[in-house]
């Protein structure tokens, strides 16, 4: 997700989408969505999924293309199944609608920055300030998820290679009660740096 | 830029887990450019916390100019910027943007001026470009610049830089040296690197929570250099 969130910006397709506000194209996202799920003819929906293919390549997403070949090799796979095991055009009908949404919504998280995601999430857990509960850390929250996430990835593989270096035995759960530490240790280090850069001033 | 003492401390102690890490220091700091120097685990980096108010002393009363940065205001945590020895460690946010806004917004400042404002800085620098960059796709020197960014966006009176120049090849080392001597602000740099650190206006020589020397960089280098070529000599004469 994080690598495909910055799709070339000096395209103009790119500009466009980018200028269109946030909470239009995940509301439009999700209104397509729920409408491909009543669209059962195979031309139509292929035709939906060639207007996603060109919407992709207009905002200059061959990096994102790449980055959707694990769950087109799946879809691929489910394919096959359908063709073997019963009707190819079920088959047909269902990758086509579930890639033309895999290719719609990473043209909006691509063109669409963290921040505004968050602002619209503030506003629809608006109603929660109403009855006194606190949003801000939800957004702050979702943002320091969104940036440790691959950093646990990488920190899991290189407690392996470190495991590796050292002896000629599988690591597996070995690994746990390290990665659990220096998971701790990280989270000491971030709330260092929210306190760095004032995130826990109160307003006074 | 004041001119006056900005960083004061008043018979300081830090302890951890039973030890002195910092042990009854009283400073006033009005120069500049200040480097802090001493060995691994001399009370450099505790140092750097007490001022920017990450920790809070046992004993004793830090003040920037004027303000207890330990004090969880705004104008407190504005006062000093605090750049972090990993950049790994500081960054907040998944891209450029996102990060150097954060503390503009924890501030206070609402989305758009803060974007805005990111925007001028990131074009003052040359780099308008990053501003949607993941964080993952730059180099060490990028980050660290993104870092020393993030932190400059909410203009502090004091800048504290912990071993700023670890891990960065020597153009990179340079050109950071070059940025930081346009900054207005006091700057206080923590190394073990003395050389990096020939133009400050003054070191300060900590030795197990102590000051142990105090002056210009002519006079403490050499002094500091000496003492730790004769400590790595009584290492080796012990082992052999």
């Amino acid at each position: 997700m994080i690598a495909l969130a910055s799709a070339s910006a000096n395209r103009r397709g790119a500009r466009i989408m980018r200028a269109i506000p946030a909470g239009l194209k995940l509301a439009g996202l999700a209104l397509i969505g729920a409408g491909l799920l009543f669209v059962e003819n195979a031309f139509a929906l292929g035709g939906v999924f060639a207007l996603c293919l060109v919407l992709a390549w207009a905002v200059g997403a061959a990096p994102l293309l790449r980055a959707l070949l694990p769950p087109a090799f799946m879809l691929a796979l489910a394919f096959v199944a359908h063709l073997v095991l019963g009707d190819w055009q079920v088959g047909l009908v269902m990758i086509l609608r579930i890639g033309a949404l895999l290719l719609l919504a990473s043209v909006v998280s691509a063109s669409t920055g963290v921040s505004e995601m968050l602002a619209v999430m503030d506003r629809v857990l608006a109603p929660l300030r109403w009855v006194g509960v606190a949003t801000r850390p939800v957004g702050v929250a979702c943002m320091l998820t969104l940036r440790f996430a691959p950093m646990l990835g990488a920190r899991w593989q290189a407690l392996g290679e470190a495991w590796r270096a050292r002896s000629p035995r599988r690591a597996q759960w070995r690994l746990v009660t390290p990665f659990v530490i220096s998971t701790l240790d990280d989270a000491d280090r971030a709330a260092d740096a929210l306190a760095a850069r004032g995130a826990f001033a109160r307003d006074d | 830029m004041n001119q006056s003492v900005t960083v004061r401390l008043d018979g300081v102690s830090v302890s951890r887990g039973g030890s002195r890490v910092l042990h009854d220091l009283t400073l006033s700091l009005a120069e500049r450019r200040i480097g802090i120097i001493g060995r691994n685990g001399s009370g450099k980096t505790t140092l750097a916390r007490v001022i920017k108010g990450l920790l809070t002393p046992d004993h004793g009363q830090v003040r920037v100019a004027g303000l207890d940065p330990s004090a969880r205001t705004r104008e407190a945590a504005a006062a000093v910027g605090f750049l972090f020895q990993n950049s790994d460690h500081q960054i907040l946010c998944p891209n450029v943007g996102e990060e150097i806004a954060f503390g503009p917004i924890q501030a206070g400042m609402d989305k758009d001026a803060a974007h805005a404002a990111v925007t001028r800085l990131l074009s003052a620098q040359g780099v308008a470009d990053w501003i949607d960059r993941p964080v993952v796709a730059l180099s060490e020197g990028q980050r660290r610049l993104v870092c020393l960014l993030a932190v400059l966006i909410l203009e502090p009176r004091v800048l504290i830089l912990d071993e700023p120049f670890n891990g960065l090849d020597i153009p990179t080392r340079r050109g950071l040296m070059a940025f930081l001597e346009d900054l207005p602000q006091q700057i206080l740099i923590i190394s073990h690197d003395v050389e990096s650190l020939h133009d400050a206006d003054r070191l300060l020589w900590l030795e197990a929570g102590k000051i142990h020397d105090d002056g210009p960089p002519p006079l403490v280098g050499p002094r500091f250099l000496k003492a730790m070529d004769r400590a790595a000599d009584i290492r080796a004469e012990g082992a052999a």
